[in-house]
């Protein structure tokens, strides 16, 4: 299969940004075990573009409504991770935003560790 | 004594460097770990030769982009990188730090220290990958760089700034003559030196750890350790850091070549270097060419030994002479990696089996060395008596093997063979003691002008040893017009023939 079949494969599983279980189904019985696992792998690729991933340290339901606004257009999946202190830590595709305490500090120490003796 | 306000001053002062703005990050996903060669996807925003964290700790750097993924080679074990770790990229090029704090000391191709002293933490940040100097800021060679080996000064001279390739089988001493070469530099580094001084760097590639310790040593015990920075990539360490080791030689020696000064780098050697490229590509899924070998690996020496260089007065004078080594295998030197360099270099030293079995050492092969540029460098002082030196030695080797026939020969070819056999003698040295130019010259002087004729062959090393020892004794001064590089003058030849008929009434076998 090539890559521009597999892409228009996977524009056609999708309805709206959300998979088309009809087609989907339709699709994965015409291929070969070797394409379907080809087929599979990209729409794990395409799910995880269309999700945000935002590791909070507590559960917070305002900042929930707020990341909501942020990203209208994608399903967000909230993790918790006490071990960010505070702040939050959003995953988008392959971009990584760090904005918790944890991440401060870290960099804190890699600042002393790099510029003393 | 520093007091306490001005302590939190500049505590204060490091601090504005820092800062505290969210961190954004591009990142991927392993995907595939396999043979020192990581697949991850995600990554978009990665550049070629960019280095990569891994969230497990080790780092790789970026040799292949894809579509979705990237292939990442690593620069440690990568034992515990699984599916599904989180990678990061660095934003920065694969560099090394450079300092003056780096000579004498032992580091990996990634700077990191391998003889147990701290690690090196100021530094230019050079980058290992770099377009070599153009033709605007060169200049053509034109000083030479003293091996202290009478062959190759006279016959193969090496200039600052040229790539002289050293070739031949295992066991031969190309390792000893560029270790000899590094020993020799250390009188440019006595304050009463007149020569500019040459930084020396010894990159060793895929080798014996155990030989690379015994290196070291004899440097420590030469004092040329004190001069020479020692970058190791050993047989153990991962393919990646091999392939990486003669760029970061390039790198550091690059920093010293912009401060202005001369820098000579030993690549020990290269073909273990393509040995490890080989690998690498092959792994990546590269397309195999002849002997396996990826179709740029012509690019990937040429690119690095293209950064020797001769920088003009403009851009600070400074220069990069490279020897790279190639080891061939049953004497072979057109197989395709020493044929390879031996176009890109400008000469080569040739290494014969042969010639190292009847016991002339260095076993050089006059007749297939060459040094292309090294000529316009050498000095005229040396330039007068190696003149003849190349055709007679051509000469006796030819007329050698005709008297092998056992046949009457003239007077004038028995003179020829006769003086060859000096020479040859002559030309013989130790391990590890390099000569200094003037006794060089004196030694070729005596044989070039027959005055050795009526010594035995077999004395002629003694004769060579007790000369430089007479005249360093009795007529010191004949050292000084031999060291300024000028031609010889025809006083001074009258003084050295009075003082060589001298020396030669007192000699006895």
């Amino acid at each position: 299969m090539t890559k521009k079949l597999l892409k228009q494969l996977i524009n056609c599983s999708y309805k709206n940004n959300m998979l088309n279980p009809k087609n989907v189904n339709s699709i994965a019985g015409l291929l070969k075990r070797k394409d379907l696992k080809q087929y599979i792998r990209a729409i794990k690729i395409q799910e995880k573009k269309l999700r945000v991933f935002i590791d909070m340290p507590i559960n917070n339901v305002g900042i929930k409504d707020k990341f909501n606004r942020i990203f209208p257009d994608k399903k967000i999946s909230y993790r918790n991770d006490p071990t960010l202190m505070l702040g939050a830590r959003i995953t988008a595709d392959d971009m990584l935003l760090e904005i918790n305490l944890k991440n401060t500090l870290d960099k804190m120490l890699l600042f002393i560790e790099e510029d003393y003796d | 004594m520093i007091n306490s306000e001005s302590i939190i001053q500049q505590l204060e002062k490091r601090l504005t460097k820092f800062s505290e703005d969210p961190k954004v990050q591009n990142i991927g996903i392993v995907e595939k770990n396999s043979d020192g060669i990581v697949v991850a996807s995600g990554l978009s925003k990665s550049v070629m030769g960019e280095k990569i964290y891994f969230e497990e700790g080790g780092s790789g750097v970026i040799l292949n982009l894809d579509e979705d993924t990237a292939s990442i080679i690593l620069l440690n074990s990568g034992e515990n990188i699984k599916e599904g770790d989180r990678v990061k990229r660095s934003g920065k090029l694969l560099s090394v730090l450079a300092s003056e704090d780096l000579l004498g000391r032992v580091i990996n191709p990634l700077g990191e220290p391998l003889d147990g002293k701290p690690k090196i933490k100021r530094g230019e940040a050079m980058p290992l990958e770099r377009i070599a100097a153009g033709v605007v800021e060169r200049e053509p060679v034109n000083t030479p760089l003293k091996t202290g080996i009478k062959a190759i000064d006279s016959m193969i001279p090496i200039g600052r700034g040229q790539r002289e390739l050293i070739i031949g089988d295992r066991g031969l001493g190309k390792t000893a003559i560029a270790i000899d070469t590094i020993i020799n530099q250390k009188p440019h580094f006595a304050k009463a030196s007149r020569g500019k001084p040459v930084i020396c760097i010894y990159v060793a590639i895929g080798q014996k750890q155990s030989t690379v310790a015994q290196i070291i040593e004899k440097l420590k015990d030469k004092d040329a350790l004190d001069y020479t920075i020692v970058v190791a990539a050993n047989a153990p360490d991962p393919a990646a850091l091999q392939y990486l080791a003669p760029y970061a030689g390039a790198a550091i020696s690059e920093y010293f070549m912009q401060k202005g000064l001369d820098v000579l780098v030993v690549y020990d050697d290269l073909t273990k270097h393509a040995w490890a490229y080989r690998q690498i590509s092959l792994v990546l899924g590269r397309p195999a060419g002849r002997e396996a070998y990826s179709g740029d690996i012509f690019y990937l020496h040429s690119r690095l030994l293209e950064r020797a260089v001769k920088m003009n007065k403009k851009n600070g004078g400074g220069s990069i002479t490279a020897l790279p080594i190639i080891e061939t295998q049953a004497n072979d030197i057109s197989a395709y990696i020493p044929t390879n360099v031996i176009s890109i270099t400008d000469g080569q030293i040739y290494l014969q089996p042969d010639l190292f079995n009847i016991g002339i050492r260095p076993a050089i092969n006059v007749g297939n060395s060459v040094s292309r540029v090294g000529g316009a460098a050498q000095t005229p002082t040396m330039k007068s008596v190696s003149g003849k030196l190349r055709l007679e030695l051509a000469q006796y080797r030819e007329l050698a093997i005709f008297a092998q026939f056992g046949s009457e020969l003239d007077e004038a070819t028995l003179g020829s063979i006769e003086r060859g056999k000096r020479l040859t003698e002559i030309l013989k040295q130790p391990q590890y003691e390099p000569l200094g130019e003037p006794f060089e010259v004196l030694s070729l002087w005596a044989v070039v002008n027959g005055f050795t004729n009526d010594i035995k062959v077999e004395s002629i090393r003694k004769f060579e040893k007790e000369y430089h020892e007479y005249i360093k004794r009795h007529s010191p001064k004949i050292i000084e017009p031999l060291s300024n590089g000028q031609k010889i003058s025809e006083a001074t030849v009258k003084q050295l023939e009075k003082t060589t008929n001298a020396f030669k009434k007192i000699f006895t076998v």
